[in-house]
């Protein structure tokens, strides 16, 4: 008896040491703007828009981390300067892109043309943004007794996502410069406390004028039938 | 009468004075040995580090004691000789005893250090002459301070790489003028494309060389007939991934020199394959590794 629970034991110690020798190769994917435009967004952790470069995402298995930084290779064509770039981590908690210990990025002797290195070792996903456009926001204002809980404005020409929660009536987006033809999704609630989504583009939702443009001013309040119009139409 | 005696005395004087005053003479090493005109014995301490010959002069002359670059001075017992790797000039009057520092490597990797004391050395040859004439351009070149003299001899000692030169402290420039003074010796070399690190060893350590191999650098070319990722990873000789080399997002298509450096601590000695892999699964670069 004693020697079975000797080899069991034996046993369990040399299959415990493979477990242990094995390491899983840490597996790289890129994070292609579709991506980011469909589940995450560019907003930095002060909740300001960024313009989305390029990213990676980091799966190192039940490890976390692989057991060494790995350097990895983005292509960034057209920033000369990589002081106007940042490296930046998705915190899924937050839903902001936040900063983390070696976040530095460089060029390498030897880097293809047009590439920027930067090192990872804890899982997550990466992206590099840039954050040098003029800051502004859009004011929308919906029907008296109307209330906006979240919306999600996408940009895709500048590749920046704005999200966030209404201010009751109001919704105040941080994007500078809205495109007519960004898309604007508002999860609303009605007098009644009926909840309703409104997603079209946003030159539909508010009636933008080149006048807009040249005072860099986007205040817009949306009437009842105004809502009506852009419900039917979606 | 007087003045012929004066002259006598003063022809006597200068002989006298010339039987004494002698040229100083200068010798090679190998010469003072074969003729017996110095005893020596090369001491190396146990921190590795100094090794001291003590030489004594025969002659009723003065010499000057010519140490050549390549010299190798061999121990008494199994242990490493010693290549000397600078020129040195020993001067030593008649009959004086002096002891000198020279700059000097292991010249066998396999052989272990003096662990117990020191080491004495009462033999001596001269290395291979390939060996010899480039140290001499090393020398020449002022370069012998900074090169990787050690990996150097162990080349033609124990058949080591030229990918396992630690050339670390030299710029490209200076690394080039390494590569054709070997090439001017040995012939056409084939640059592997990439260095090996290896361990140094303690200080109580017989080995000098290790064999565990530390750091690994170099470029592997990379082509793609179509913008992809890459995938570079280094592979032991089962094909199992060891390292995570570099990831590449959205590489152009063409041919591309990428530069890797990557720590290989705790890896065995042995062949590895590093490689490239698009997103597909493509062979998009590949480079045979011996560590």
């Amino acid at each position: 008896m004693n020697k079975l629970h000797l080899s069991i034991a034996m046993l369990m110690l040399v299959g415990l040491a493979q477990a242990q020798s094995v390491t899983e190769a840490p597996v790289f994917t890129k994070l292609t703007w579709e991506e980011v435009a469909g589940s995450l967004n560019t907003l930095d952790k002060k909740g300001l828009p960024m313009t989305f470069v390029g990213g990676i995402t980091l799966d190192c298995g039940e490890a976390l981390e692989a057991p060494y930084p790995i350097p990895v290779s983005l292509m960034v064509e057209g920033f000369t300067d990589l002081r106007a770039l940042q490296l930046l981590r998705w915190d899924g908690s937050l839903r902001k892109w936040m900063r983390f210990a070696g976040s530095g990025i460089h060029r390498e002797l030897g880097d293809v043309d047009g590439a920027v290195s930067f090192t990872l070792r804890k899982e997550g996903t990466y992206a590099l943004f840039t954050s040098d456009h003029p800051t502004g926001q859009v004011e929308i204002t919906l029907p008296k007794n109307h209330a906006c809980s979240s919306y999600r404005f996408t940009q895709h020409n500048v590749k920046v996502v704005a999200e966030g929660k209404g201010r009751g009536q109001t919704v105040l987006i941080p994007v500078a410069s809205p495109s007519p033809r960004a898309k604007l999704v508002l999860e609303c609630l009605d007098d009644n406390g009926t909840a309703y989504t409104l997603s079209a583009p946003f030159g539909a939702i508010c009636e933008t004028t080149a006048q807009d443009y040249l005072d860099q001013s986007f205040s817009y309040q949306i009437n009842r039938k105004e809502l009506a119009a852009i419900a039917q139409n979606k | 009468m007087k003045t012929i005696a004066k002259c006598l005395l003063l022809t006597g004087a200068l002989l006298l004075f010339g039987l004494h005053a002698r040229a100083l003479r200068t010798v090679s090493f190998d010469e003072a040995v074969r003729l017996k005109l110095i005893e020596y014995t090369g001491i190396k301490g146990v921190d590795g580090r100094s090794f001291v010959l003590d030489v004594a002069n025969k002659t009723r002359d003065s010499l000057c004691i010519q140490v050549e670059v390549g010299r190798v001075f061999l121990p008494h017992d199994p242990r490493q000789p010693q290549v000397v790797t600078r020129p040195r000039e020993i001067y030593v009057s008649a009959g004086e005893q002096r002891s000198v520092g020279l700059n000097t490597v292991c010249g066998d990797a396999s052989r272990g250090a003096p662990s117990t004391g020191y080491n004495r050395f009462e033999k001596t040859t001269m290395a291979h002459p390939e060996l010899v004439k480039v140290l001499e351009g090393l020398v020449e070149l002022r370069l012998d301070q900074r090169a990787p003299l050690q990996s150097l001899v162990w080349m033609y000692t124990n058949n080591h790489g030229v990918h396992q030169l630690c050339a670390a402290q030299l710029n490209e420039y200076e690394y080039s003028l390494l590569m054709a003074l070997l090439e001017d010796a040995k012939g056409k070399l084939v640059d592997p494309g990439y260095r090996v690190a290896y361990r140094e060893p303690s200080e109580d350590e017989e080995q000098r060389f290790t064999g565990e191999p530390e750091h690994l650098s170099g470029s592997i070319t990379c082509s793609l007939p179509a913008a992809s990722d890459v995938l570079f990873t280094l592979n032991d000789a089962d094909g199992k991934v060891v390292r995570t080399v570099r990831y590449m997002v959205d590489v152009p298509p063409g041919t591309a020199d990428v530069r890797f450096s990557l720590d290989v601590k705790g890896l065995p000695a042995g062949d590895y394959q590093l490689q490239g892999l698009t997103a597909s699964g493509e062979l998009a670069a590949s480079l045979l590794v011996a560590m």
